[in-house]
């Protein structure tokens, strides 16, 4: 039998100083037992310097707390690449710990967004978000993530994903202030460089182009790798 | 004896909630953050009262402040893995309404060393759990408990008010005492005075 142990008869600095001494792992799972425990944890005022999404075929959250990283993974359900099956995001989900081999549930079922909103109030994170796109992303509903995720401060778009799915994310996340593109989505000149002249602060860009496409460019940083 | 002094020597008298008095050394006593900013400058005026906490709860409490007396100034929380053989068979052999009575009163002390040490073993026992299964271990306490809890925690503030005015009373009878050779003295030179006026009247 597990021993038990009545940790909120304890006085609150106790409580307080048990919190300090665990991982952001846990807790983050102690802050999903109540709005009480919650208001705890974020009272310890741990911040995350940074919050990264890497959508695949399942999305990855990984959050920097100090020298932790609090590593979460949503919808890792298929064994199969060939069978991945389209997901609605808006439905509750449970959330996995790889590093510790664990899923964990909220007391009240979640879905992404409330998971992300939780894991922003909880560690104190006010910022855009940084999120990459992989290849078999393409399962996930670009609108339900733009609904959920908001505007992000880097997009990276990897060669995986297809040219479709490419310009939908392109189209749905344009307010972001880095950008990173593996691959030309586009056939036509003039609509890569319809991305290239918005004013983004770094540009990475790692297909083709042309004379006229660099001297289009007004940012601070760029990334080129293969000229024409 | 409980005069204030910086000597290791110096024994404090504990009064207990069963109302019972024990000695503890200055040393061991000045670990607590709560005795120094009450009585380690002025003293203390017969037994202090924690009488919030029952005498096993606080010999136990002191068993470890005398125990780290030697030990160098507390410079945040050790790992428990990092513990002697003495410290862990310390926490091993207390049951856990003795562990819990143990953390609330080396809280109340503020005996730094204590409360972290018990907090880390706490959070060790919650590392590994899900979400359920910490509920389980952690034992959510009821609205009747959380009543009660409020009770207790008000009780703890009159208790400590009481200790705060305590140590406010010593205060100002030692104020007293230092007023008193000056008294004596005015008394003395005003006898002999006297005196000397009645023998010289007399003359």
């Amino acid at each position: 039998m597990e021993p038990t142990f009545p940790l909120f008869r304890l006085p609150e600095n106790a409580i307080v100083q048990v919190l300090q001494n665990m991982d952001p792992d846990w807790l983050l799972i102690i802050s999903l037992i109540s709005t009480k425990i919650k208001h705890i944890v974020t009272s310890l005022l741990l911040k995350a310097g940074d919050v990264e999404i890497c959508i695949s075929d399942m999305i990855c959250l990984k959050v920097h707390i100090g020298r932790s990283l609090l590593a979460l993974n949503f919808y890792n359900d298929s064994n199969d690449q060939n069978e991945l099956l389209s997901v609605d995001i808006t439905l509750p989900v449970d959330a996995f710990l790889p590093l510790e081999s664990k899923t964990i549930q909220s007391s009240t079922p979640l879905n992404f967004s409330n998971w992300l909103n939780h894991i922003q109030s909880v560690f104190c994170y006010t910022n855009p978000l940084n999120l990459d796109f992989h290849r078999y992303c393409e399962r996930f509903e670009i609108q339900s993530l733009k609904d959920a995720i908001g505007n992000v401060d880097v997009l990276y778009v990897t060669s995986g994903v297809t040219n479709v799915f490419t310009k939908e994310v392109l189209k749905f996340f344009n307010a972001s202030n880095n950008l990173f593109l593996e691959r030309n989505p586009f056939k036509e000149t003039h609509q890569i460089q319809q991305i290239l002249i918005q004013n983004y602060t770094i540009i990475g860009f790692h297909d083709v182009y042309s004379l006229d496409d660099m001297l289009l460019v007004n940012i601070i940083g760029l990334r080129w790798s293969k000229m024409v | 004896m409980t005069s204030p002094a910086s000597s290791s020597e110096v024994k404090y008298l504990i009064e207990s909630s069963e109302g019972n008095t024990f000695d503890v050394s200055g040393a061991a006593l000045r670990q607590s953050n709560t005795f120094n900013a009450m009585f380690l400058n002025i003293g203390a005026d017969g037994p202090i009262p924690f009488t919030d906490y029952n005498e096993a709860t606080l010999k136990k409490v002191f068993e470890y402040c005398e125990h780290s007396v030697n030990e160098e100034n507390y410079s945040g929380p050790k790992h428990q893995d990092d513990l002697s053989k003495w410290d862990l068979n310390f926490f091993n052999e207390m049951d856990q309404k003795m562990f819990i009575d143990v953390i609330n009163a080396s809280n109340f002390l503020d005996i730094e060393r204590l409360t972290s040490y018990c907090c880390e073993r706490i959070a060790r026992m919650l590392r590994g759990k899900n979400t359920q299964e910490m509920i389980k271990v952690i034992t959510l306490p009821t609205a009747e408990e959380l009543e009660a809890k409020q009770k207790v925690e008000e009780k703890k503030a009159a208790a400590a008010k009481k200790v705060a005015e305590k140590a406010a009373e010593t205060a100002e009878k030692t104020e007293t005492l230092e007023e008193l050779p000056v008294q004596q003295l005015v008394q003395t030179t005003r006898n002999k005075l006297t005196r000397k006026y009645l023998s010289f009247s007399n003359e």
